[in-house]
């Protein structure tokens, strides 16, 4: 056998070979970026050895076997020998080899191979479309926002020395800071759902009154006031602290005012600003007192206490409702999916379908946090007519504990209805769709609302119209679709068997997944098979005991490459054809089973075909 | 004796499994064509089986003397095997053949469902992505409307990036292949190699499509004389291996050749229009190749005796 070793070498050699001067040499390229084309043509050649491997050994297997027994018959002169017996446990161990190989071959490396190939045939695409939309942002004077489109662009298109020019053009001009990413503190970043104030203090009427009545002793007069208020927002009817609270309150504001007409002008500016902040964070204007206190953040020499605490509060309160558009700014280069898609079909049949461009992973967090691109809701009602549809440029999405969330809020976003929310699932998915400037205030990113004519009637629905929402789906739900949306072939064994299931659930096709995963469990046996019918066919065809090799003959070899490989890709469309039969037949739980069943009967049919040959 | 009988025998087997084989395959084929998304129906009726037979007894009868000659090659036969295999291929491609072919020619799309679309799943249509929410009559009831919404994948332009579109009661998006989902067809799409094996699969149906013309009768028995040619390749190397590489190789020329004229190729078309200005009138070019096979292999087997005789003087 150590000549087969020498011929199954050369045979493989040859093939890596031509494949990669076919990939440097002959082959027309598609549209790609300068800097990525020599490390797309590795790949594509990787893929085409990949992709013509099998043919390849299963020919080298078939010569091979060919030579041996036509070199070794040994005394087969009857039907079930223990010769054919011995050749049958070599043929088996050689095809194991091979199936092992192979397997590996063809379910793990083509796989990422065909994943990256697609990455860099897209990046183009992404490419135009970022300068594009940067040229038409300029235009429409959004300078900092040109910016970060040409920025991305630029990043994808490193050696383009026109694009690095208008890159910094662009930066000077819209004055942007390009600042090191901090460190952020993302612990509360599952907290961000918008609460009522009983669960973000879980403290009481009375504690609030302590604390109000400590902060007055130490005379941070704001402090005081708006614990004192909180006492009051928290009391029941017959709270005795109440009147405590109250006093508190109106103590605190004659300080504040006395503070205000002191006559030292800088600080009464000063007081003045902090209080106009301190006011809109009373009255629930996250946004408008965020933006005063990062000012007064900003201005201030020395920390105030005052002002960073009332920031750091502000700040938390409006992450509930809002993100900062900055998150998002060099993400779409970092995009590792495209055309993200999936519906919710709900008992009464109405159904929400879901669709985001790009999505972005933010791994630091743990995969926590993703941002959606081009993302959009649509409503339909049960009887499949449009409702309304939600649309937003960028969206941020976290998964949420289903503890967390309100009674009223499951309701409204029928979490209420799926059937194992209360058993099961444990998190899921909470999107964010309006952001804001992290800096300046430049208003509100907020989503777009479409409603069906008959919709816009309802004056209620214009009400409902919120920023954020809840996914009624498990969030690990959510992670097997985004692996499904970037190629059901290239999904892994775990993801396919869990998604299998679920899939028509969110308007996919069951019986896709089912076959593509019985396909892959199926290889190694249908591979096993092809090799026992070619040793078959090795030892129907040997050469001839005496006959002297002749070195021509080498050169029909290559003739053999595109049978076998026609063979190949016959037999396994015809295992494909198989999967969905059984499918069929065994519904998604028996239908291995039966392919299985059906494959070992063959395997079966053929050793004993090969135990049975004779000289 | 033995050795004729042994051949007979073959010939049979070659027929029968063809047969079985192909019928099993078509069924296969039907059920996956008719897979429609969301609705569990297992199609299957003693009809189609009867159909997938009728279907693949003239393929295999086609097969047969590649089969035979395989045979051939595996287990040598001397003159008497020799003669016997001609006697059975005359007769297959003289009688049985052409009588098949057109006997067993009829319409089997009835077993093929065609467009249906079940609503609340996603499919893709070229460039878009359709999510069908409803689907109903149109006003005259003649033809299916879809509402729902759509995506554009690809080819985007500014202007679209953003909004998906809303689908109004359009006319239903149709499929070009047999598969009536295209779920299905996108999965199960045959690739351009296992096209190129179901058209040469498909050769008697459009030989009996074709076969008005006495002039079609005789091309088909060029063919087939051609096929029977081979048998003189079946020891052209001593090794039995590389034998068989020369007569698989050179069945699939042939038929290709041939399904290229009876599918009526464009490509083909021109070639042989082109080819009429050097070939005697009225003899078209199809008949010329195959012919030229015939010659080749002819002239193969003699050079072979002569090679034989030079062995062993």
């Amino acid at each position: 056998m150590k000549r087969g070793k020498i011929v199954t070498f050369i045979c493989v050699f040859l093939l890596a070979v031509s494949c990669f001067i076919w990939s440097n040499i002959v082959g027309n390229l598609p549209v790609l970026l300068p800097h990525s084309i020599s490390y797309y043509k590795f790949l594509r050649a990787v893929k085409a050895f990949l992709m013509l491997l099998p043919a390849v050994l299963c020919t080298a297997f078939l010569i091979d076997f060919s030579i041996y027994f036509g070199r070794n018959p040994g005394e087969a002169f009857e039907r079930f020998s223990y010769e054919m017996l011995g050749k049958y446990k070599a043929v088996i161990i050689v095809s194991m080899i091979y199936v092992l190989l192979l397997s590996l071959s063809n379910l793990v490396f083509l796989p990422n191979v065909s994943k990256s190939l697609a990455y860099i045939e897209r990046q183009p695409d992404n490419f135009s479309l970022y300068y594009e939309m940067a040229l038409q942002n300029k235009e429409e004077g959004k300078d900092d926002i040109a910016y970060r489109y040409m920025l991305m662009a630029a990043q994808l298109n490193p050696l383009d020395a026109d694009i690095q020019a208008l890159k910094t053009k662009y930066e000077i001009e819209s004055e942007h800071i390009v600042k090191s990413v901090k460190k952020e503190d993302y612990s509360f970043v599952e907290r961000n759902i918008p609460q009522d104030e009983e669960i973000a203090s879980p403290s009481n009427c009375f504690d609030m009154v302590c604390k109000a009545k400590q902060a007055f002793a130490e005379g941070r007069w704001l402090d005081a006031h708006y614990f004192a208020r909180m006492a009051i927002r928290l009391s029941e009817p017959k709270d005795i602290s109440v009147a405590d609270a109250e006093k508190i309150s109106f103590e605190a504001w004659k300080k504040l005012s006395e503070v205000e007409n002191s006559g030292d002008k800088e600080l009464a500016a000063l007081f003045e600003k902090k209080m106009e902040g301190y006011n809109a964070f009373i009255r629930g204007d996250y946004l408008a007192s965020y933006y005063v206190f990062n000012e007064l953040k900003k201005m201030q020499r020395t920390p105030d206490p005052d002002v960073e605490r009332y920031f750091k509060l502000a700040q938390k309160n409006l992450e509930g409702q809002y993100f900062f558009n900055d998150e998002y700014k060099d993400m779409q280069k970092y995009e590792t999916l495209s055309n993200l898609y999936f519906a919710i079909k709900h008992k009464d049949k109405s159904s929400e379908v879901y669709f985001a461009r790009g999505v972005t992973n933010l791994r630091k967090q743990g995969n926590l946090v993703r941002f959606l691109r081009d993302f959009s809701i649509t409503y339909f009602d049960a009887k499949g007519n449009f409702v309304k549809m939600i649309s937003v440029p960028y969206a941020k999405m976290y998964s949420v504990p289903v503890d967390m969330i309100s009674t009223e809020q499951k309701v409204a976003y029928r979490l209420i209805e799926m059937p194992d929310l209360s058993t099961s699932v444990k998190f899921i998915p909470y999107i964010q769709l309006a952001s804001v400037n992290r800096e300046n205030n430049e208003g509100i990113a907020k989503p777009e609302y479409d409603y069906a004519a008959s919709a816009l009637k309802d004056k209620g629905s214009k009400a409902a119209e919120t920023n954020y929402i809840f996914v009624p789906m498990s969030f690990d739900d959510f992670n097997s679709i985004a692996e499904a949306s970037s190629g059901t072939e290239n999904m892994d064994l775990f993801s396919l068997l869990s998604f299998m299931n679920v899939a028509s659930k969110y308007g996919y096709s069951t019986e896709v997944f089912s076959i593509i995963l019985q396909e892959k469990l199926l290889y190694p046996l249908s591979l096993l098979i092809l090799l026992l019918l070619f040793a078959n066919m090795s030892w129907n065809y040997r050469i001839g005991e005496e006959t002297i090799f002749k070195f021509k003959w080498i050169f029909f070899v290559p003739f053999f490459v595109p049978i076998v490989y026609l063979f190949i890709q016959a037999t396994f469309y015809i295992v494909r054809l198989l999967c969905l039969v059984v499918t069929y037949l065994g519904g998604t739980r028996w239908a291995l089973f039966l392919a299985v069943a059906f494959e070992v009967i063959l395997f079966t049919l053929l050793s004993v075909l090969f135990l049975s040959r004779k000289y | 004796m033995k050795q004729i009988l042994r051949i007979i025998a073959a010939f049979f087997l070659i027929c029968i499994l063809g047969t079985v084989c192909g019928a099993f395959l078509f069924i296969l084929y039907v059920q996956c064509t008719s897979y429609v998304a969301g609705s569990e129906t297992v199609v299957f009726s003693l009809g189609m089986f009867e159909a997938g037979i009728l279907k693949s007894f003239p393929v295999a009868l086609m097969l047969s003397p590649l089969f035979m000659i395989l045979y051939l090659i595996r287990h040598p036969a001397k003159i008497g095997g020799a003669i016997t295999f001609f006697i059975i291929q005359a007769f297959v491609w003289i009688f049985l053949f052409p009588f098949c072919a057109r006997l067993l020619n009829f319409d089997a799309s009835v077993y093929f469902a065609k467009n249906v679309v079940s609503t609340g799943y996603f499919r893709r249509y070229g460039n878009f992505l359709y999510y069908y929410s409803n689907i109903s009559p149109s006003y005259n009831r003649s033809f299916e409307v879809g509402s729902g919404i759509r995506f554009k994948l690809s080819d985007l332009s500014v202007t679209q990036v953003k909004k998906p579109e809303l689908v109004e009661k359009e006319a239903l998006r149709k499929n070009l292949t047999d598969f009536s989902d295209s779920l299905a067809e996108e999965l199960l799409k045959p690739p351009l190699l296992i096209q190129g094996i179901q058209n040469l699969l498909a050769l008697p149906e459009r030989i009996a499509q074709n076969f008005d013309t006495w002039l079609n009768y005789f091309i088909v028995l060029s063919m087939g004389l051609a096929l029977m040619m081979l048998f003189f390749l079946r020891k052209l190397a001593r090794w039995k291996l590389v034998d068989t590489l020369f007569v698989i190789i050179s069945s699939v020329c042939i038929l290709s050749v041939n399904s290229m004229y009876f599918n009526k190729l464009d490509l083909f078309a021109k070639i042989s229009y082109s080819a009429q200005e050097i070939l005697p009138l009225g003899i078209p070019l199809i008949l010329c190749l195959n012919v030229l096979f015939i010659l080749i292999y002819t002239i193969t087997a003699v050079l072979l005796l002569f090679r034989k005789k030079g062995v062993e003087e």
